[in-house]
């Protein structure tokens, strides 16, 4: 018995030096597997604890990820209301609207509320800027929308290429328009630049999300491609160390 | 030499018929992602002949409460729109999955899910709830107290949200068909 306790007290060069470096590899490890083991915890409980829905303010970390503000493409006012389109984003004042559009083509006021016009949808808005209903294609809304006016008695009207129709909010009839009409166009305005910054802020800020930034973390990719290398070292290292430690436990067994 | 030459053409012939069993198992995956169903097609093959005229629900006061508490969040709209009368509707509803909106149409017959099919999914992960297999454990759903199901909708490994938001829309068209029917 006394012997084997001095076999396991003495251990030989080659254990010797295997000791160290898996003593240094745990080292070394020590920070990821704590990073690792904490990203990866929260991301378990990711929905739970809504990282998914809950995005970055931070314009260091928005800069960090290179995402640049989308410059407004359309913006139409109506009164005190304006509504601004950037990137695939319709903004009522400063109220996103639930969605994604690729254009927006005008807004104007009416008994109903506010509608605003795509090129193939009207959005119904209430004046407060709530989603009503997105009224398409399936409601008979036709495609190629170019302009959204209305007439002297508040009667709705669509431009489409070679084609006038009035539409009845209430009732989603449509009709053809007849001449003689004098509609009042919506038409594109100028957003004054601190709304536009306030609007180009929010969208930027709806674009990456506390979830993103922990897989990018776990993952390494929140420093590039490096990052994911250095990741990928450390999980070798982590394996070495696993089949390091069984060698030696099993070496110095009594 | 025979039997030898047999042995490896019955090899060759089970590494061919392999090789057809993965192509064909990878089939549904390949196309998973971008099958989409239009909206007008959905209502057509439901409501065969002419299109019934749509009619409205309201999402406000009581209704709304409601409609939050069965989707967990505000609904986004004010307004829901169906086809048909109060014995069968179908009705088009988006709703997110993980980030993206899942397009569900719903045709419900007498207080009970008729069909529930995916019009439209975007999402880049869960959607295994477009198959049949899925979306057959709602057939002739409807709604206990509380409005939740009369039945347990079992789960799918990886797509526990677009689950939950086709199980929460089930249960607000449920709801709504039944407030509109009353």
């Amino acid at each position: 018995m006394k012997n084997s306790n001095k076999e396991v007290a003495k251990p030989g060069i080659k254990l010797r030096s295997l000791l160290n470096l898996h003593r240094r590899m745990g080292i070394i490890s020590a920070f990821f597997v704590i990073v690792l083991s904490l990203t990866g915890l929260i991301l378990h409980y990711s929905p739970n604890l809504n990282l998914d829905t809950q995005f970055i303010r931070s314009n260091l970390l928005l800069s960090w990820y290179r995402i640049e503000a989308p410059s407004v493409s359309a913006n139409y006012a109506s009164g005190n209301n304006t509504a601004t389109h950037l990137a695939d984003a319709v903004y009522f004042n400063e109220r996103r609207i639930p969605g994604s559009f690729s254009e927006l083509n005008g807004m104007v006021a009416t008994d109903f509320g506010i509608a605003l016009a795509t090129s193939n949808q009207v959005l119904l808005l209430t004046t407060e800027g709530d989603l009503v209903e997105i009224l398409g294609g399936l409601v008979g809304i036709p495609s190629g929308l170019q302009q959204i006016g209305t007439d002297a008695n508040g009667d709705v009207y669509l431009q489409r290429p070679g084609e006038l129709i009035r539409i009845d909010l209430n009732t989603l009839e449509i009709f053809p328009a007849g001449n003689g009409i004098t509609i009042s166009w919506s038409e594109l305005s100028q957003l004054d630049s601190a709304r536009s910054d306030i609007l180009q802020f929010e969208y930027r800020a709806s674009l990456v999300s506390w979830e993103r930034i922990l897989l990018d973390i776990h993952s390494g990719r929140i420093f590039g491609s490096l990052g994911v290398i250095l990741v990928d070292v450390m999980a070798i290292l982590f394996l070495l160390m696993a089949i390091s430690g069984i060698w030696i436990w099993s070496r110095r067994r009594p | 030499m025979a039997i030898l030459r047999l042995s490896e053409v019955m090899k060759i012939k089970i590494i061919k018929q392999s090789l057809a069993v993965l192509l064909l198992s990878s089939l549904p995956f390949a196309y998973a992602s971008d099958d989409h169903i239009a909206p007008e097609d959905f209502l057509a093959r439901v409501f065969v002949g002419e299109l019934p005229s749509s009619s409205t629900v309201w999402l406000t006061g009581e209704t709304k409460e409601i409609a939050q508490s069965i989707l967990g969040h505000a609904p986004d709209y004010l307004r829901l729109r169906y086809w048909g009368d109060t014995n069968r509707s179908a009705w088009i509803v988006d709703e997110i999955g993980k980030t993206e909106p899942i397009t569900i149409g719903i045709v419900v017959s007498k207080n009970e899910i008729e069909e529930i099919k995916v019009l439209a999914f975007r999402e880049s992960r869960g959607w295994e709830i477009k198959y049949d297999s899925f979306t057959r454990q709602f057939s002739g759903a409807n709604l206990e107290t509380k409005q939740q199901l009369d039945r347990h909708i079992d789960g799918i490994s990886g797509a526990t949200l677009s689950v939950k938001a086709m199980t929460n829309v089930s249960r607000l068209v449920l709801y709504l068909a039944e407030s509109v029917s009353t």
